[in-house]
């Protein structure tokens, strides 16, 4: 392969793409034109440095707090009062930061940022500036965090406590009137943080339903998109409607922390339990912008690795808009302790299980896609096979949560946490992995080592159900959450599941090393290495800094039988057929409806 | 025959503890229920995925399938229509649990219960207040209950019941307990072996030390002489060691008494020490002084510890019994002459109530 043969093999539109290896990582150089950057793809980049550095603090902290939990008693301070302190400080710092600076943006400002554009065959998306804005606005979110976690740092050395507070002990949900008028932490840059952040989630949501509505391309109906954009849509939905109202959320918080005026604490004449629907009618929502980008990329994976034409496509793509609607109606599923009205308690378990209806579907198309089809175990499928696994178990554990009787029983427990864990870490995680698996090689042109990867994948699988499995059957047995001690009926069910964390642990710093050892000396890949047929693929690898030389022909995105796998150098490239067809203009084939 | 399979046996099982309440059995047929349920979805599922991928694993060199768009109506419906049945099913008999939960008999037995950073106290209707419940069996009980503090939560796994417990309002919960569970220890003078109670809201620090028990006496008689044994404590023990058993039931959670470090200042010597505060003040810690922390805790605020933490006990704890609190910590103090502690339980003081003194 001499070294100016073009990666891309769709000679129709790429020919002279990239004679000399052109592409948007050497487009410009210096650190001013990353920092200047409008180019979405760059964008991605650097929220991706961001938010892996996120995930790595979140994660320390869940080591962290792991270790205090592998045996009974005070574990990684002698002092009771100390240890459980720092426990305190780490499940809430794991929670906010995890929450905040990971799950949520992760798949949209890293995966959404990078492919949504390219799967639209544009340049950009519709508002460049505004999506460099929200790189911006997110970095400042992130600096309130690390002042939080420097203010806690500091205090724990010298014992000076810097404005504001230190470190952070109200976990991330922040409930008053412990947040607004006992906690000593530092909970107004913490909350002020996560204000900010959100409008860095806005900015993102509002970017993507301007890019979606004004920049398909011609011949690209709704029921043409992938569904990676549909699940994008659904979600950014969501963030423009729902973070409005967790912004005003903190800062009522905020004023009653700071100036004493009543709204959530009762010795100030205010309601704690207002502050809990307030929250929740944010939190909820937010769980599904976390999920369904994930739903998203596992749509493209499955139908990719299987060879077959995604089934069912209009239900799944209905199902995201359909979740994401519901879970507006859902929050007080949250608070059925708290006190609220049976009658409010029984609408809103009624309005839940609603939610297992689209979930369901979702997963029975996927199953079924795989039915008749040529399937690949290559590491992004193993992530999706993974998914369906862990969102089984997540989805269908929420029935017992939704079911009011025995959540009243589960409420706070352990149960709840591996609830939320299987969907929120095993699920999204699974498909935010695979999906940087899956794209790794568009991102940056480089193979990764796929035994390393399918290995990282499956004790990351091990690793998982070895933690959490197990919280299942100790919350039901009543060990209730965000405990730093605990009775000497649970030590066993600790002991495992800090193991299982280790093992996580373990194997996403091998999932990490396999990225980075790549990006050093990784075989070079393909414009195609899967045979997926939505636009991104018919660019180079790297692309090129405008993504298309040409507008990409549109067809169907699940047209899987216009590719043939020629070699691993080469990738897949277009069929005889395929070619004909667009040189014939007859390329749009229209088998979705 | 569902029935049959779904009722739990009483003792606990792989996956819920013991059933000791009157809503238990019901709470345990519908989580067993929805395991059954959900072991054959995600077995389904399971067998389905599994079974492709070993049937239609590709093959190097094998021709790939064509992949022609597929969907089906009626196989969305399949899997529309009997999961909403279904889920329509566990709604309604969850939501029947619930209302069982929640409507209180009228004739219930009422407990008023205070939640505080980070204790429990139980106050029985002659206003005799204990750190542990206890309860007859077989009888509704009602507790009323409040928090002086932030938010916590009271939960009992044998009872399958919780409730928040929260500030500014009144929150109410009942159960009817069907087993007897608990016995005095004489050696260690304490109840043993009742049922746990959690506190299952963060409430800060020492929120996983929110604990206590629930004492389920096998009937209202015996209830009652405890109850009637509980209220006066003047002819059974010196007023230090009442204090001692306030602190158990208040302060426990903050402050030690041997001198390790906890939210609040060891009480070892500390009375009759100079005290340093906040604003630079000082002062000796006197009666006057202890008292005035324990009713007014935000008066003065010693050095080197936060404000804000603890609570004003003013309504919660009477001038009897901060006086016992005073002798409890006179007897932790190295510069309080020990010999001049009581002796005797006040009443016995003047030989009002004869020797043979009953039991604790
Ligand atoms: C939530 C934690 C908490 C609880 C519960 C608590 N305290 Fe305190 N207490 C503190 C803190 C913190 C201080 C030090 C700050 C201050 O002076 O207010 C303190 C100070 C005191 C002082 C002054 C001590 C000194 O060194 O001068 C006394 C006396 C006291 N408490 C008595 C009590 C009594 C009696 C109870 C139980 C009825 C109690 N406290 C329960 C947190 C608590
Ligand atoms: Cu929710
Ligand atoms: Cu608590």
């Amino acid at each position: 392969m001499s070294a100016i043969t073009t990666p891309n093999q769709f000679d129709v539109p790429a020919k002279g793409n990239e004679p000399h290896g052109h592409n948007y990582l050497n487009h410009s150089k210096g650190i001013l034109s990353w920092m200047f950057t409008l180019d979405h793809k760059r964008i991605g980049l650097m929220y991706m440095a961001l938010v892996l550095f996120a995930f790595f603090l979140g994660g320390t902290f869940a080591m962290l707090l792991r270790t205090e939990l592998i045996a009974e008693g005070p574990t990684l301070l002698a002092d009771k009062t100390q240890a459980w302190n720092l426990y305190n400080h780490m499940f809430s710092l794991h929670g906010a930061v995890m929450v905040f600076l990971f799950i949520i943006p992760a798949v949209p400002a890293i995966l959404g940022n990078f492919i949504l554009p390219m799967q639209l065959g544009a340049k950009d998306v519709a508002f460049p500036r505004l999506n460099l804005l929200s790189l911006y606005v997110y970095a400042a979110g992130a600096a309130f965090f690390l002042y939080v976690l420097l203010s806690g740092v500091i205090n724990a050395w010298t014992g000076y406590t810097m404005p504001g507070g230190f470190g952070l002990d109200t976990g991330w949900t922040f409930y008053t009137p412990y947040s607004s008028s006992k906690s000593m932490s530092s909970v107004i840059p913490a909350t002020g943080g996560a204000f900010i952040l959100g409008f860095s989630s806005i900015l993102t949501g509002v970017n993507f339903i301007a890019s979606i509505h004004t920049l398909r391309p011609k011949g690209m109906g709704w029921f043409d998109m992938p569904l990676f954009l549909w699940g994008l849509y659904a979600t950014s939905i969501i963030q423009i409607l729902a973070t409005p109202v967790l912004a005003i959320t903190l800062m009522l918080l905020i004023a009653e922390r700071a100036m004493g005026i009543g709204i959530f604490d009762p010795a100030l004449g205010g309601d704690p339990v207002l502050y809990q629907h307030f929250f929740w009618f944010y939190s909820h929502p937010a769980v599904y912008i976390m999920i369904l980008p994930a739903m998203g990329v596992i749509s493209e994976i499955i139908s990719t690795f299987s060879r077959r034409h995604i089934f069912g496509y209009t239900f799944i793509a209905y199902s995201s808009i359909a979740i994401a609607l519901l879970g507006f109606l859902v929050w007080g599923h949250h608070m059925f302790t708290s006190g609220q009205s049976a009658l409010t308690n029984v609408a809103f378990s009624l309005i839940t299980f609603s939610v297992a209806i689209p979930s369901a579907i979702k997963v029975f198309n996927w199953v079924t896609t795989m039915y008749k089809g040529s399937i690949r175990l290559e590491t992004p499928m193993l992530y999706g096979i993974g998914f369906i696994w862990m969102f089984s178990i997540g989805g269908l554990t929420g029935i017992f949560l939704a079911a009011l009787s025995v959540d009243i029983h589960m409420h706070d427990t352990y149960f709840v946490v591996a609830h939320f864990h299987y969907v929120m870490v095993g699920s999204m995680l699974f498909a935010f992995i695979g999906g940087m698996n899956y794209w790794f090689p568009k991102m940056f042109g480089k193979m990764y080592n796929e035994r390393v990867a399918a290995f990282a994948a499956i004790l990351l699988f091990i690793g998982f159900n070895l933690t959490f499995f197990i919280q299942f059957v100790a919350g039901s047995h009543g060990m209730p959450r965000r405990y730093a001690n605990y009775p000497v009926q649970f030590v066993s069910h600790h002991y495992w599941s800090t193991i299982g964390a280790y093992i996580m642990g373990l194997s996403l710093v091998i999932v990490l090393f396999n990225w980075v050892a790549a990006l050093l000396n990784g075989k070079k890949a393909p414009a195609n290495p899967w045979g997926s047929n939505t636009l991104e693929w018919q660019s180079a690898s790297p692309p090129p800094h405008d993504n298309f030389p040409t507008t990409p022909v549109v067809t169907d995105p699940y047209d899987l039988d216009r590719w043939r796998y020629v070699s691993d150098d080469e990738g897949w490239v277009l069929t005889d057929e395929a070619k004909a067809a667009i040189a014939a203009g007859t390329a749009r084939t229209g088998q979705l409806h | 025959m569902l029935n049959a399979i779904l009722a739990q046996s009483k003792g606990a099982t792989f996956w819920m503890p013991e059933q000791a309440s009157t809503v238990a059995a019901e709470v345990d047929w519908m989580f067993y229920a929805i395991l059954y349920i959900c072991y054959f979805f995600f077995f389904l599922i399971l067998v389905m995925m599994l079974g492709f991928v070993l049937k239609y694993r590709h093959r190097s060199g094998a021709v790939d399938h064509p992949a022609p768009a597929g969907h089906s109506l009626a196989l969305e419906m399949l899997w529309t229509i009997p999961p909403t049945i279904i889920v329509l099913f566990i709604a309604w008999r969850g939501i029947r649990g619930f209302m069982d939960m929640a409507v209180i008999p009228p004739n219930a037995y009422e407990i008023q219960v205070t939640g505080q950073m980070w204790n429990w106290s139980f106050t029985y209707p002659n206003g005799t207040t204990v750190s542990e419940l206890h309860i007859p069996k077989d009888v509704p009980v009602r507790l009323v209950m409040n928090s002086t503090d932030v938010i916590h939560s009271l939960f009992v796994p044998e009872f399958r019941s919780k409730k928040d417990v929260v500030p500014g309002r009144f929150s109410k919960m009942w159960f009817q307990a069907t087993e007897a569970r608990g016995e005095y220890d004489a050696a260690q003078k304490k109840w043993v072996n009742g049922f746990p109670i959690y506190c299952t809201e963060y409430c800060g620090t020492s929120h996983s030390e929110m604990l206590s028990q629930v004492i389920v006496h096998p009937t209202r008689e015996m209830f009652d002489d405890w109850l009637a044994d509980a209220s006066v404590w003047t002819d059974k023990m010196t007023p230090q060691a009442r204090g001692a058993q306030l602190y158990g039931m208040y302060c426990t959670s903050c402050h030690s008494v041997d001198g390790s470090s906890n939210t609040g200042p060891t009480w070892k010597d500390l009375f009759g020490a100079d005290r340093a505060f906040t604003d630079g003040s000082q002062s000796k810690a006197d009666e006057d002084y202890i008292r005035e922390s324990i009713y007014y805790p935000q008066k003065k605020i010693v050095a080197g510890y936060p404000a804000g933490q603890m609570n004003s006990f003013l309504g919660q704890i009477n001038e009897t019994d901060v006086g016992a609190i005073i002798w409890y910590m006179k007897s932790l103090s190295d510069k309080f002459d020990q010999s001049n502690l009581p002796t005797k339980p006040p009443a016995l003081e003047e030989g009002v109530v004869d020797e043979g003194a009953p039991k604790p």
